[in-house]
């Protein structure tokens, strides 16, 4: 047993492809501590500062004293508790929609939604970029699984086509995310709905790195952009800017009812802590006030700023849409030594690689958030002015040589 | 001022000290009160950058060589940084943000313009749509604000008003109707001609009249655009303005360049609660798009 995987490391090891994991002394926030060492942390999807915040604390603590820690059975049997249900209530009424459901993660609500909506007479067309969960849940499905490269309206649209006739009878469901995860663009979702409409398909937009981010009170980019009402199945996670951990589904009561019953993650598994769904709940509450919007609009003053402060990346670099700044390096080793060399200066910036994003397309993916300082973020830059150095040909030698600009 | 390197040195004597409070409740809140705690260790707060290694206007807007400037914050009217904002100048294809507007605001976007011989006699770029063929005006509007292609806004100039000149005169109305008053249009591109001038003002009352239009708001921060040719074939139109695809917070608006405008570019960008128009004029090919990005930025978050 126990050599069992060791050939299967030993190759992963080889190819540079081993992960580990490391352990964070600290809360999460703007500054972290690795092995006794603080780092100025760049790398989490805590955009508000919400994870460590005292008032998702005190709704924690508050559920603990009442409810204690664990549910104790599942939701459909005696687990669903009242901070369960204050919970999606809080959900429906700030994403505006009839009715919202939780999960334990993103993932199990993608996996679990897209399980539920598509039998194997089905089709399921994603965008090259979804997230794994998206995939999983698509592939778990049964479905068939079709797939346009990423933000190609064009593939999509043939996809559609190619559905509607060979296939008229099954349900057509069209996958993307609003802000994707690891390239921080945003779909352009009104051509998304258009098409969607003519083919009479159904949408699932993954808003996990939007909310908290885009929309009045950080609704969301299909808030941001007025079409709400037109995405069928909003999903998204408690897990990031909302600073707990969860996921989320919100639309129609019918559909609700219906993962409630065939969701399979949601029925299978024990409810989570009631005090998740509390602390959830306050963020909820504090992003609907006028200091969660100042709190978003604090955010929104880092993005620009770190925008400032970065060095002219190359054009292939694409546009981000959110809090992820994709710097995109190219070369896997210069990415690794880019983030390196910014760890020893203290600042934890993951290098992103193959086979998380294409070969020869290794980048920084840079998160940025409320609880940055001005301080923190112009720090960077100025690091990374300096180590980029050289990278970009002209741009580069431009800076390093007179520093006035043309 | 520190020189930024000392000034860097301190921030991170400061940022090394170990700190307990992490595991105090009271600390992560206070997003605001971590700034103050950073800028009572630090003598001055961090620096903006800028194009031209810090340096600045009096206001701390980044200086550049651009020939004119103007940043405006759009919901108040503020001007928030000028610069020769009055001088007449070439606008080059940043005037086509005119014709779009007046486009849009004729209406009836979805039905069909049939090109002319006229319309095609145009220098370049062109899209090379052909005499004969059928476009809908809000794929022709598309195109223009998208690639800034002259026989495009030809046709559609000639189309909205009969021909060339009289869309010219619907120009100067509608700039002066708008309280641009010290501007004069005499084609719908920008090419250049004598007697043709606007000012960084002028364009930043009609950028902002046309930031104003939800129809052209949702065209200028398309990165890119597939284009139908009326013979079916497609192309991919990719966007000439290099800060929206580059910053998250650019949503438009549009590039120019002629050998007397120099390079142009009016950029506008939002966070939540305010949104920026940047004109700049008559600046280098690679500065033009620094200076705006650095002015951009700048003006969302001054203050
Ligand atoms: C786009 C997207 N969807 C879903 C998830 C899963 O959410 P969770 O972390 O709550 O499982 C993630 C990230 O983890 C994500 O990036």
């Amino acid at each position: 047993m126990s050599d069992l995987f060791q050939e299967q490391l030993q190759a992963l090891r080889a190819q540079s492809l081993q992960r580990k994991l490391r352990e964070i002394g600290s809360a999460q926030g703007s500054e972290i501590e690795i092995v006794g060492r603080h780092l100025v942390n760049f790398s989490s999807n805590d955009y508000l500062g919400l994870a460590a915040d005292p008032l998702l604390r005190r709704a924690a603590i508050g559920a603990i004293e009442k409810f204690g820690v664990g549910a104790g059975a599942s939701r459909l049997v005696s687990g669903t508790q009242s901070p369960h249900v204050a919970l999606e209530a809080a959900l429906a009424k700030w994403k505006c929609v009839p009715a919202a459901l939780t999960f334990s993660s993103g993932y199990a609500a993608a996996v679990g939604t897209l399980t539920a909506l598509a039998s194997k007479r089905d089709v399921v067309i994603l965008d090259k970029l979804s997230h794994a969960s998206l995939i999983d849940g698509a592939r778990l499905s049964g479905a068939t699984v079709r797939v346009f490269p990423h933000n190609h309206l064009g593939k999509l649209e043939s996809h559609l086509e190619w559905a509607q006739r060979e296939l008229p009878e099954a349900r057509r469901i069209v996958v993307t995310e609003s802000v994707f995860s690891m390239d921080g663009d945003q779909a352009p979702l009104g051509e998304l709905i258009e098409l969607k409409k003519r083919f009479d398909a159904i949408l699932l937009l993954d808003e996990a790195h939007a909310i908290g981010v885009l929309g009045p009170n950080g609704r969301g980019l299909a808030a941001e952009l007025g079409l709400e009402r037109q995405v069928d199945v909003q999903l998204g996670t408690l897990s990031k800017a909302l600073g707990v951990s969860g996921g989320y589904v919100c639309g129609s009561r019918s559909l609700i009812d219906w993962l409630i019953n065939r969701a399979r993650s949601f029925v299978f598994s024990t409810a989570p802590p009631p005090a998740l769904a509390a602390a959830a709940t306050a963020a909820i509450e504090f992003l609907a006030s006028a200091e969660g919007e100042a709190r978003r609009i604090m955010l929104w003053k880092r993005i620009v700023r770190l925008g400032a402060e970065l060095p002219a990346a190359p054009e292939a670099s694409g546009k981000s849409g959110g809090a992820i700044i994709p710097w995109i390096v190219g070369d896997e080793q210069r990415a690794l030594d880019l983030a390196r060399s910014l760890q020893r200066e203290g600042f934890l910036v993951p290098a992103i690689r193959y086979p998380t994003v294409a070969k020869g397309a290794a980048r920084l993916r840079i998160t940025v958030s409320a609880a940055h300082t001005e301080a923190q973020i112009a720090q960077l830059g100025e690091a990374m002015r300096r180590l980029s150095v050289g990278d970009y040909g002209p741009v580069a030698a431009e800076r390093r040589s007179s520093g006035v600009g043309t | 001022m520190l020189p930024v390197t000392v000034f860097m040195a301190l921030l991170c004597i400061a940022a090394s000290k170990p700190k307990k409070h992490h595991y105090q409740v009271e600390r992560a809140t206070a997003v605001t009160d971590e700034e103050e705690q950073v800028s009572a260790a630090a003598p001055a707060p961090a620096a903006f950058p800028t194009p031209s290694g810090g340096a600045r206007e009096q206001n701390g807007a980044p200086k550049t060589l651009a020939a004119a400037v103007l940043v405006t914050d759009v919901r108040s009217g503020e001007v928030l940084y000028e610069k020769n904002a009055d001088a007449p100048r070439a606008a080059a294809s940043t005037q086509k943000l005119l014709t779009a507007l007046i486009v849009a605001e004729s209406g009836y976007l979805d039905q069909s313009v049939t090109v002319q011989p006229v319309d095609t006699f145009a220098e370049p770029v062109r899209l090379n749509i052909k005499p004969g063929e059928f476009y809908e005006r809000i794929d022709l509007l598309r195109a223009l604000l998208v690639k800034s292609p002259n026989d495009v806004a030809r046709c559609l100039a000639r189309d909205n008003a009969g021909s060339i000149e009289v869309f010219a005169e619907k120009m100067n109305a509608k700039a002066r109707a708008l309280g641009a008053t010290h501007s004069h249009f005499v084609n719908p591109n920008g090419l250049p001609v004598p007697d043709q001038y606007s000012t960084a003002r002028d364009l930043s009352i009609i950028a902002r009249a046309a930031y104003a239009n939800p129809t052209i708001r949702s065209i200028v921060c398309l990165p890119q655009l597939v284009f139908r040719y009326a013979s079916g074939r497609t192309r991919e139109l990719q966007n000439t303005n290099k800060v929206l695809k580059s910053l998250a917070y650019c949503n438009g608006m549009k590039t120019g360049y002629t050998e007397a405008a120099g390079h142009c570019l009016i950029a506008s960008g939002t966070i939540p609660g305010r949104d920026v128009i940047v004109v700049v004029l008559g600046d280098s090919k690679a500065g033009v798009w620094r200076d705006a990005s650095a002015l951009l930025s700048w003006g969302l978050i001054s203050m």
